[in-house]
């Protein structure tokens, strides 16, 4: 019998509440009101005749062109259709120098620069940013300017060039410092400490990471502390301060659960998978893999699934089970294969631990026939 | 799946403690006629979208409607007078008068919809307006997050838990809520992820479903980011019944009770 995803959610509940009872009813609900109520009711006869097409066209103001053109372009980015997005986006930096619209101008850079990012061209994303970065400066928007100015360090440290991204971070600290800006300060503290952790200059990274969590347990912001512990937990880990770094993530993971930040909470659960998998205990470290990648699986979260795969992958590798190994790597090529990114670091990391395990079957094939 | 031989009257009349979650779908009905939120999700695009895109962006699966209103929200529509469309709808259906009729029982509610349907329907019932609550903001959560000490008054909440622009009781506008609450489920629902109710909410969400049985009513569920995602992981209820909409249902309805044991598919289409 085929089950919809209707049933689906609600055999989830059952088999997460054993003890509830779940009852699906199929019924016209509108017949099955009448029935149920019993008593009289004086309904309205004229229907509330409001077109919507036509509210919206009476009450909002008639979008721009150029708006046009900006709406389906963020919808497609933020949904990782980087493809589409970066074609709307060059059209949209064409009918923005068309229109001398300096904003949209820089938004269309700023954004190309993003995806671009996001698919590993970080020199093209840098060349973006720094043309994004000459508009904000020409309108003098300072928000826009520290906008891409971040993204630009972020991508520095990417690359590993980190004096660069450094000096990147530290001017938009000193602008936060004067304006008062906390938020943005938790963030640049947040940043530096990031910076420092890939640098392996963990001392640093620890102090501006506990800044960054001081000013955001004074602002209440719990989102981020969760995202701040997290990486406080892999500090942590590198200074081998084992038992503290677990805490971390548990606490990110408890929050996010509470918050439902499904995101964090899967980075929490790999985490917790990847700080088993360097402590050796493999079958720890599967399931809270096996945790995350089912959150994924729920919520559609495609792009971090490629790395969850390959982390169950290389943990069947190492217990020696090359048929599930095997299954995990391409269920991880496939990922980067649907997201248009198998040209890029991790999918020839996937590939090299596919060829990798073939060899290693045929070797082993070899040696169950070589004992024959 | 276990056919079972029962009516929803049955049911429901039998429970003494219900719940209701009550979702789009319930306003559709004449006269209300407000459309749920594909169709609204269709006009917005239709609105926003330059002509050769919409096509494409219509069939985005993934593509949410809150996240989809956020977007909407920062660029076209500051102060969300979109939500308005509902807000302004003053002709309650029938089961917003069954909800009424429920709520006056002693029974308890809340519900997604922007509309304020069922408080009206209160009011046409001649339930005292003095005497209905409805929760929207967070000071709104925090003082009455706990149902029953309101009914021992004599008071009617209903809880609305993604908001609405305006407390038509108190007359308070509580557009800035709504708009927190669209942006927080804006945020961590782009089409990759989902639901967050506020943690403000939590506490009312888990008075309002202690050892109660649930009755789920005009709602699909497969879109929706905090609700549902809450309701799965809340293991303090008793009982769940989800009132599917099938057009026509020959005059029956017919319930199923989900075992343990009916089988997941292996198909990760089937995720939600």
């Amino acid at each position: 019998m085929m089950i919809t995803i209707f049933e689906n959610l609600l055999l989830s509940i059952k088999v997460l509440n054993k003890k509830i009872q779940v009852i699906k009813v199929e019924a016209n609900t509108s017949r099955l009101i009448k029935e149920l109520i019993n008593f009289e009711v004086k309904i309205d006869p004229e229907d509330y005749g409001i077109d919507l097409h036509d509210y919206l066209r009476k009450n909002i103001k008639i979008p721009s062109n150029l708006k046009k053109k900006y709406f389906p372009h963020k919808i497609y980015l933020d949904l990782s259709e980087f493809k589409k997005a970066l074609r709307l986006g060059k059209e949209l930096y064409e009918l923005a120098i068309l229109s001398e619209n300096m904003f949209y101008q820089w938004v269309s850079l700023n954004n190309q620069a993003i995806i671009f990012s996001n698919l590993d061209k970080n020199d093209q994303a840098i060349e973006y940013y720094i043309r994004a970065i000459e508009i904000a400066d020409s309108i003098k928007d300072k928000m826009a300017r520290a906008t891409s100015l971040g993204s630009l360090a972020t991508i520095y440290e990417i690359k590993g060039e980190y004096s660069k991204s450094l000096e990147l971070y530290k001017t938009i600290l000193d602008i936060d410092k004067k304006n008062d800006n906390k938020p943005g300060l938790v963030f640049d503290y947040h940043n530096l400490a990031i910076l420092y952790y890939k640098w392996e200059r963990y001392s640093l990274a620890l102090n501006y990471s506990q800044k960054a969590l001081e000013i955001s347990e004074e602002l209440g912001d719990i989102r981020k502390k969760a995202y701040i512990l997290i990486d406080q937990g892999n500090i942590l880990l590198k200074n081998k301060k084992f038992k503290v770094a677990l805490k971390k993530y548990i606490e990110a993971s408890k929050i996010s659960e509470n918050l439902s930040m499904w995101k964090v909470l899967v980075i929490s659960y790999t985490s917790i998978g990847l700080y088993f998998h360097y402590l050796n205990d493999l079958y720890k470290a599967i399931e809270y893999y096996m945790k995350a990648i089912d959150i994924q699986k729920q919520k559609g979260f495609k792009s971090d699934m490629s790395s969850t795969y390959l982390n169950l992958g290389g943990i069947f590798e190492k217990i020696r089970d090359f048929n599930k190994a095997l299954i995990y790597y391409n269920e991880a090529l496939k990922i980067v294969k649907i997201l248009g990114l198998e040209k890029g670091f991790t999918a020839e990391k996937i590939k090299e631990a596919i060829s990798r395990i073939s060899l290693q079957r045929i070797n082993r094939d070899k040696l169950i026939l070589s004992n024959f | 799946m276990i056919k079972l031989d029962i009516s929803i009257k049955d049911l429901i009349h039998i429970q003494k403690r219900l719940t209701f979650l009550v979702g789009a779908g319930s306003s559709k009905e004449r006269p209300s006629c407000l459309t749920a939120g594909n169709e609204m999700k269709e006009a917005i695009i239709k609105f926003g979208c330059e002509q050769k895109y919409i096509n494409d962006i219509l069939q985005l699966e993934n593509l949410r409607f809150e996240a989809l209103v956020e977007i909407f929200q920062n660029h076209f529509d500051e102060e969300l007078k979109i939500i308005d469309y509902y807000g302004n709808c003053d002709k309650p259906n029938l089961q917003h008068y069954f909800f009424a009729h429920m709520l006056k029982n002693g029974n308890y509610l809340m519900t997604t919809n922007f509309d304020c349907l069922i408080e009206l329907a209160l009011i046409y019932l001649g339930y005292p307006k003095e005497k209905i609550i409805p929760v929207i903001t967070q000071g709104d959560f925090k003082k009455f997050s706990i149902p029953s000490v309101l009914y021992k008054r004599g008071e009617i909440p209903i809880y609305k838990l993604h908001g609405t622009p305006k407390n038509i009781i108190s007359k308070e506008i509580t557009r800035n809520s709504l708009i927190a609450t669209i942006k927080s489920l804006g945020k961590n629902k782009r089409g990759i992820s989902i639901f967050q109710i506020e943690p403000f909410k939590h506490e009312a969400l888990k008075n309002l479903l202690l050892d109660r049985t649930l009755v789920v009513i005009g709602y699909s569920g497969l879109d929706d980011f905090d609700i549902i995602p809450s309701i799965k992981n809340l293991s303090i209820y008793d009982k769940i019944i989800w009132i599917k909409h099938k057009g026509n249902d020959n005059g029956k309805e017919i319930a199923y009770q989900i075992e343990q044991n009916d089988n997941f598919p292996n198909n990760d289409d089937y995720y939600i």
